[in-house]
Protein backbone atom coordinates (compact mmCIF):
# COMPACT_ATOMS: atom_id res chain seq x y z
CA UNK A 1 0.00 0.00 0.00
CA UNK A 2 1.11 3.47 -0.86
CA UNK A 3 2.97 5.05 2.23
CA UNK A 4 0.54 8.14 2.30
CA UNK A 5 -2.59 6.11 1.88
CA UNK A 6 -1.23 3.55 4.84
CA UNK A 7 -1.89 6.80 7.15
CA UNK A 8 -5.41 7.37 5.89
CA UNK A 9 -6.55 3.97 6.26
CA UNK A 10 -4.74 3.60 9.35
CA UNK A 11 -6.41 6.37 11.03
CA UNK A 12 -9.87 5.21 9.73
CA UNK A 13 -9.72 2.33 10.79
CA UNK A 14 -8.68 3.59 14.58
CA UNK A 15 -5.06 2.53 14.33
CA UNK A 16 -2.00 4.75 15.83
CA UNK A 17 1.41 4.22 14.91
CA UNK A 18 4.01 3.59 17.51
CA UNK A 19 7.19 1.70 18.58
CA UNK A 20 6.35 -2.21 18.62
CA UNK A 21 8.68 -2.60 21.83
CA UNK A 22 6.23 -0.46 23.29
CA UNK A 23 3.39 -2.47 22.48
CA UNK A 24 5.18 -5.82 23.39
CA UNK A 25 6.26 -5.02 26.47
CA UNK A 26 2.85 -3.89 27.44
CA UNK A 27 1.10 -6.82 26.42
CA UNK A 28 3.34 -8.20 28.80
CA UNK A 29 1.97 -6.61 31.29
CA UNK A 30 -1.42 -6.11 30.33
CA UNK A 31 -1.37 -10.17 30.35
CA UNK A 32 0.37 -10.43 33.97
CA UNK A 33 -2.50 -8.63 35.22
CA UNK A 34 -6.28 -9.31 33.11
CA UNK A 35 -5.25 -11.69 30.28
CA UNK A 36 -8.34 -12.61 29.78
CA UNK A 37 -9.65 -8.51 29.26
CA UNK A 38 -7.18 -7.81 27.44
CA UNK A 39 -7.62 -10.43 24.82
CA UNK A 40 -10.96 -9.45 24.72
CA UNK A 41 -9.93 -5.51 23.75
CA UNK A 42 -7.98 -7.30 21.00
CA UNK A 43 -10.79 -9.79 19.67
CA UNK A 44 -13.22 -6.49 20.14
CA UNK A 45 -10.87 -4.45 18.08
CA UNK A 46 -10.52 -7.14 15.59
CA UNK A 47 -14.29 -6.84 15.25
CA UNK A 48 -14.34 -3.50 15.01
CA UNK A 49 -11.52 -3.56 11.92
CA UNK A 50 -13.15 -6.13 9.75
CA UNK A 51 -16.33 -5.06 10.05
CA UNK A 52 -15.58 -2.56 7.93
CA UNK A 53 -14.37 -4.95 4.68
CA UNK A 54 -17.48 -7.11 5.63
CA UNK A 55 -19.93 -4.19 4.62
CA UNK A 56 -17.07 -2.15 2.40
CA UNK A 57 -15.76 -5.21 0.12
CA UNK A 58 -16.55 -5.90 -3.21
CA UNK A 59 -16.58 -9.72 -3.25
CA UNK A 60 -13.10 -10.92 -1.42
CA UNK A 61 -13.35 -8.85 1.81
CA UNK A 62 -10.66 -11.93 2.95
CA UNK A 63 -8.28 -10.87 0.54
CA UNK A 64 -9.06 -7.36 1.73
CA UNK A 65 -8.22 -7.65 5.53
CA UNK A 66 -5.55 -9.77 4.32
CA UNK A 67 -3.93 -6.95 2.15
CA UNK A 68 -4.19 -4.23 4.70
CA UNK A 69 -2.90 -5.84 7.22
CA UNK A 70 0.28 -6.72 5.69
CA UNK A 71 0.36 -3.24 5.30
CA UNK A 72 0.03 -2.22 8.83
CA UNK A 73 2.48 -5.02 10.33
CA UNK A 74 6.09 -4.50 8.86
CA UNK A 75 8.32 -6.73 8.92
CA UNK A 76 6.25 -9.45 9.04
CA UNK A 77 7.84 -12.77 7.77
CA UNK A 78 4.49 -14.56 7.15
CA UNK A 79 1.24 -13.54 7.03
CA UNK A 80 -1.07 -15.88 4.91
CA UNK A 81 -5.11 -16.22 5.03
CA UNK A 82 -5.87 -19.36 3.40
CA UNK A 83 -9.32 -19.80 2.12
CA UNK A 84 -11.09 -22.67 1.29
CA UNK A 85 -15.12 -23.48 0.42
CA UNK A 86 -15.90 -23.03 3.81
CA UNK A 87 -12.74 -22.94 5.88
CA UNK A 88 -10.64 -20.32 6.53
CA UNK A 89 -6.71 -21.09 8.35
CA UNK A 90 -4.59 -17.85 9.16
CA UNK A 91 -0.46 -18.54 9.97
CA UNK A 92 1.48 -15.93 11.11
CA UNK A 93 4.99 -15.90 11.87
CA UNK A 94 6.99 -13.55 14.04
CA UNK A 95 10.02 -14.54 15.88
CA UNK A 96 9.86 -10.79 17.32
CA UNK A 97 6.28 -11.78 18.95
CA UNK A 98 6.50 -12.82 22.41
CA UNK A 99 3.94 -15.31 23.37
CA UNK A 100 1.65 -13.13 25.55
CA UNK A 101 1.65 -10.76 22.19
CA UNK A 102 0.65 -13.58 20.04
CA UNK A 103 -1.82 -14.51 22.11
CA UNK A 104 -3.36 -11.08 22.16
CA UNK A 105 -3.12 -10.82 18.24
CA UNK A 106 -4.41 -14.48 17.84
CA UNK A 107 -7.51 -12.84 19.65
CA UNK A 108 -7.48 -9.94 17.08
CA UNK A 109 -7.59 -12.25 14.09
CA UNK A 110 -10.00 -14.24 16.14
CA UNK A 111 -12.76 -11.00 16.30
CA UNK A 112 -11.51 -10.20 12.47
CA UNK A 113 -12.64 -13.65 11.45
CA UNK A 114 -15.85 -13.44 13.08
CA UNK A 115 -16.49 -10.31 11.96
CA UNK A 116 -16.21 -11.97 8.20
CA UNK A 117 -18.48 -14.82 9.50
CA UNK A 118 -15.99 -17.39 10.34
CA UNK A 119 -15.92 -19.27 13.61
CA UNK A 120 -12.62 -20.16 14.86
CA UNK A 121 -12.31 -24.16 15.80
CA UNK A 122 -8.82 -24.63 16.74
CA UNK A 123 -5.92 -22.48 17.51
CA UNK A 124 -2.07 -23.15 18.46
CA UNK A 125 -0.31 -19.99 19.43
CA UNK A 126 2.89 -20.00 21.06
CA UNK A 127 5.33 -17.38 21.43
CA UNK A 128 6.07 -16.07 18.13
CA UNK A 129 3.46 -17.76 16.06
CA UNK A 130 -0.31 -17.96 15.32
CA UNK A 131 -1.83 -20.56 13.30
CA UNK A 132 -6.09 -20.75 13.45
CA UNK A 133 -8.42 -22.68 11.52
CA UNK A 134 -11.95 -21.52 11.05
CA UNK A 135 -15.12 -22.82 9.62
CA UNK A 136 -17.71 -20.62 7.83
CA UNK A 137 -21.15 -19.87 8.81
CA UNK A 138 -21.41 -19.23 12.04
CA UNK A 139 -22.87 -16.02 12.90
CA UNK A 140 -21.07 -12.76 12.48
CA UNK A 141 -19.51 -11.32 15.34
CA UNK A 142 -20.36 -8.07 17.13
CA UNK A 143 -18.05 -5.86 19.50
CA UNK A 144 -18.71 -6.35 23.02
CA UNK A 145 -19.51 -3.75 24.83
CA UNK A 146 -18.95 -2.86 28.59
CA UNK A 147 -22.61 -3.31 29.34
CA UNK A 148 -22.56 -6.62 28.40
CA UNK A 149 -19.62 -7.87 29.68
CA UNK B 1 -17.80 2.63 -27.10
CA UNK B 2 -14.86 4.79 -27.32
CA UNK B 3 -13.64 6.04 -23.67
CA UNK B 4 -14.08 9.76 -24.06
CA UNK B 5 -10.41 11.66 -23.10
CA UNK B 6 -10.28 13.29 -19.55
CA UNK B 7 -10.03 17.42 -19.75
CA UNK B 8 -6.71 18.96 -19.57
CA UNK B 9 -5.99 22.24 -18.47
CA UNK B 10 -2.38 24.47 -18.73
CA UNK B 11 -0.84 25.17 -15.36
CA UNK B 12 2.57 27.55 -15.02
CA UNK B 13 5.46 25.38 -13.36
CA UNK B 14 8.80 27.09 -12.76
CA UNK B 15 10.99 26.21 -15.31
CA UNK B 16 13.58 25.06 -13.07
CA UNK B 17 11.11 22.61 -11.41
CA UNK B 18 10.54 21.26 -14.43
CA UNK B 19 14.00 20.53 -15.27
CA UNK B 20 14.34 18.32 -11.99
CA UNK B 21 11.38 16.65 -12.55
CA UNK B 22 12.46 15.63 -16.37
CA UNK B 23 16.38 14.18 -14.54
CA UNK B 24 13.92 12.27 -12.18
CA UNK B 25 11.21 10.96 -15.03
CA UNK B 26 14.42 10.07 -17.49
CA UNK B 27 15.58 7.78 -14.74
CA UNK B 28 12.25 6.00 -13.73
CA UNK B 29 11.13 5.79 -17.57
CA UNK B 30 8.24 7.71 -17.09
CA UNK B 31 6.58 11.11 -18.27
CA UNK B 32 6.80 14.28 -16.64
CA UNK B 33 3.21 14.43 -17.06
CA UNK B 34 1.90 11.73 -15.14
CA UNK B 35 4.83 12.10 -12.69
CA UNK B 36 2.69 15.47 -12.03
CA UNK B 37 0.02 14.14 -12.25
CA UNK B 38 0.69 11.44 -9.61
CA UNK B 39 2.48 14.05 -7.23
CA UNK B 40 -0.59 16.41 -7.72
CA UNK B 41 -3.49 13.51 -6.72
CA UNK B 42 -1.00 12.46 -3.41
CA UNK B 43 -1.25 16.27 -2.49
CA UNK B 44 -4.82 15.79 -2.66
CA UNK B 45 -4.95 13.19 -0.39
CA UNK B 46 -2.82 14.50 1.85
CA UNK B 47 -5.13 17.53 2.49
CA UNK B 48 -8.07 15.10 2.63
CA UNK B 49 -6.72 14.09 5.87
CA UNK B 50 -5.92 17.13 7.66
CA UNK B 51 -1.88 17.67 6.69
CA UNK B 52 -0.40 20.07 4.33
CA UNK B 53 1.28 19.69 1.36
CA UNK B 54 4.81 20.53 3.20
CA UNK B 55 4.17 17.56 5.14
CA UNK B 56 4.26 15.03 1.99
CA UNK B 57 8.12 14.74 2.67
CA UNK B 58 7.84 14.39 6.63
CA UNK B 59 5.22 11.58 6.30
CA UNK B 60 7.67 9.43 4.22
CA UNK B 61 10.24 10.40 6.99
CA UNK B 62 8.21 9.07 9.84
CA UNK B 63 7.40 5.86 7.70
CA UNK B 64 10.93 5.48 7.20
CA UNK B 65 11.76 5.94 10.38
CA UNK B 66 9.25 3.92 12.15
CA UNK B 67 10.35 1.05 9.79
CA UNK B 68 13.99 1.12 10.98
CA UNK B 69 13.38 1.43 14.68
CA UNK B 70 10.19 -1.20 14.42
CA UNK B 71 7.03 0.58 13.95
CA UNK B 72 3.60 -0.71 14.31
CA UNK B 73 0.52 -0.05 14.05
CA UNK B 74 -2.26 -0.67 17.11
CA UNK B 75 -5.64 -0.38 17.75
CA UNK B 76 -6.25 2.86 19.55
CA UNK B 77 -8.49 0.80 21.86
CA UNK B 78 -5.68 -0.78 23.06
CA UNK B 79 -3.66 1.87 23.90
CA UNK B 80 -6.32 3.37 26.02
CA UNK B 81 -6.84 0.14 27.74
CA UNK B 82 -3.70 -1.06 27.82
CA UNK B 83 -2.40 2.79 29.80
CA UNK B 84 -6.05 2.25 31.59
CA UNK B 85 -6.73 3.69 35.57
CA UNK B 86 -6.56 0.17 36.88
CA UNK B 87 -2.89 -0.17 37.31
CA UNK B 88 -0.96 -0.35 40.58
CA UNK B 89 1.54 2.02 41.26
CA UNK B 90 4.57 -0.48 40.73
CA UNK B 91 2.59 -1.31 37.06
CA UNK B 92 2.52 2.85 36.39
CA UNK B 93 6.00 3.30 36.69
CA UNK B 94 7.21 0.16 34.49
CA UNK B 95 4.90 1.62 31.67
CA UNK B 96 6.28 4.66 32.19
CA UNK B 97 9.64 3.80 32.00
CA UNK B 98 9.30 1.94 28.92
CA UNK B 99 7.59 4.95 27.04
CA UNK B 100 10.78 7.00 28.63
CA UNK B 101 12.95 4.06 26.72
CA UNK B 102 11.51 3.65 23.69
CA UNK B 103 11.23 7.62 23.44
CA UNK B 104 15.20 7.96 24.19
CA UNK B 105 15.80 5.21 21.05
CA UNK B 106 13.55 7.09 18.77
CA UNK B 107 15.13 10.53 19.69
CA UNK B 108 18.73 9.25 19.84
CA UNK B 109 17.79 7.81 16.47
CA UNK B 110 16.43 11.33 14.99
CA UNK B 111 19.49 13.03 16.09
CA UNK B 112 21.66 10.95 14.34
CA UNK B 113 19.74 11.56 11.40
CA UNK B 114 18.22 15.19 10.99
CA UNK B 115 19.79 18.16 11.27
CA UNK B 116 17.07 19.84 13.50
CA UNK B 117 16.23 16.96 15.73
CA UNK B 118 13.73 18.68 17.83
CA UNK B 119 11.73 20.49 15.20
CA UNK B 120 11.46 16.95 13.33
CA UNK B 121 10.86 15.26 16.28
CA UNK B 122 7.37 17.27 17.09
CA UNK B 123 6.55 17.31 13.04
CA UNK B 124 6.45 13.34 13.72
CA UNK B 125 5.15 13.67 16.71
CA UNK B 126 1.96 15.24 14.61
CA UNK B 127 2.31 13.20 12.04
CA UNK B 128 2.52 9.55 14.68
CA UNK B 129 0.14 10.68 16.68
CA UNK B 130 -3.26 11.95 14.53
CA UNK B 131 -4.96 12.10 18.41
CA UNK B 132 -3.12 15.22 19.07
CA UNK B 133 -4.92 18.15 18.09
CA UNK B 134 -1.39 20.39 18.35
CA UNK B 135 1.50 20.05 18.57
CA UNK B 136 3.53 22.98 18.91
CA UNK B 137 7.14 24.13 19.44
CA UNK B 138 8.24 27.66 20.32
CA UNK B 139 11.73 29.19 20.73
CA UNK B 140 11.50 30.90 24.46
CA UNK B 141 15.27 32.16 25.19
CA UNK B 142 18.13 29.40 25.34
CA UNK B 143 15.48 27.00 25.82
CA UNK B 144 12.44 25.08 23.37
CA UNK B 145 8.50 25.14 24.95
CA UNK B 146 6.67 22.08 23.41
CA UNK B 147 3.00 22.01 24.16
CA UNK B 148 0.67 18.76 22.95
CA UNK B 149 -3.28 19.05 22.91
CA UNK B 150 -5.40 15.81 22.67
CA UNK B 151 -8.96 16.30 23.48
CA UNK B 152 -9.28 12.31 23.58
CA UNK B 153 -6.40 11.45 25.20
CA UNK B 154 -6.78 9.93 28.74
CA UNK B 155 -4.68 11.13 31.81
CA UNK B 156 -2.70 7.87 31.51
CA UNK B 157 -2.61 8.11 28.37
CA UNK B 158 -1.37 12.00 28.45
CA UNK B 159 1.41 10.57 31.25
CA UNK B 160 2.84 7.92 29.06
CA UNK B 161 2.65 10.39 25.85
CA UNK B 162 4.98 12.69 28.31
CA UNK B 163 7.32 9.91 29.18
CA UNK B 164 8.01 8.98 25.69
CA UNK B 165 8.50 12.83 24.89
CA UNK B 166 10.95 13.39 28.01
CA UNK B 167 12.47 10.46 26.77
CA UNK B 168 12.92 11.80 23.00
CA UNK B 169 13.99 14.55 24.44
CA UNK B 170 16.88 13.13 26.75
CA UNK B 171 17.75 10.89 23.50
CA UNK B 172 17.76 14.56 21.26
CA UNK B 173 20.50 15.75 23.53
CA UNK B 174 17.96 17.84 25.54
CA UNK B 175 17.12 17.49 28.91
CA UNK B 176 13.47 18.44 29.90
CA UNK B 177 12.10 20.73 32.45
CA UNK B 178 8.91 22.68 33.65
CA UNK B 179 7.11 19.49 32.90
CA UNK B 180 3.21 19.85 33.52
CA UNK B 181 0.59 17.48 32.52
CA UNK B 182 -3.02 17.55 32.73
CA UNK B 183 -5.60 15.68 30.93
CA UNK B 184 -4.98 16.20 27.23
CA UNK B 185 -2.31 18.49 28.06
CA UNK B 186 1.31 18.31 28.13
CA UNK B 187 3.65 21.28 28.70
CA UNK B 188 7.33 21.01 29.06
CA UNK B 189 10.67 23.13 28.24
CA UNK B 190 13.54 21.48 26.62
CA UNK B 191 17.00 22.89 27.53
CA UNK B 192 20.32 21.77 25.52
CA UNK B 193 22.69 20.07 27.90
CA UNK B 194 25.86 21.44 28.90
CA UNK B 195 28.17 20.04 26.51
Amino acid sequence: MEERNLLKVARERGFILGLENIWFDMAELTCISDREKAAEIWRNAGVWFASRYAMESNGDAVRSLEKELKAFIWNMPEFKLSQGTNELSVRIINPRFSESYSVLFAAFMEGALEALGYAVKSQEVSSGSVRLAAVKGKRKAVPITESLV
Amino acid sequence: MARKPKGKKLVSVPEDTVDIISGITRKKGTSVTKFIDDVLRQAVMIDSIGFSTEDMAAIAEVIQVQRVLGGTFVPLEVLNFVSGSNRDEQQKEQLEQKWFDSGRLYGRYIREKFESPVTTFSKFLRIMRWDLNEVSLIQNGGSLKLRCISTSLSLEGTALLSKFIEGAAYGMGFTAKNKEFIKGMILMSLMPEEP
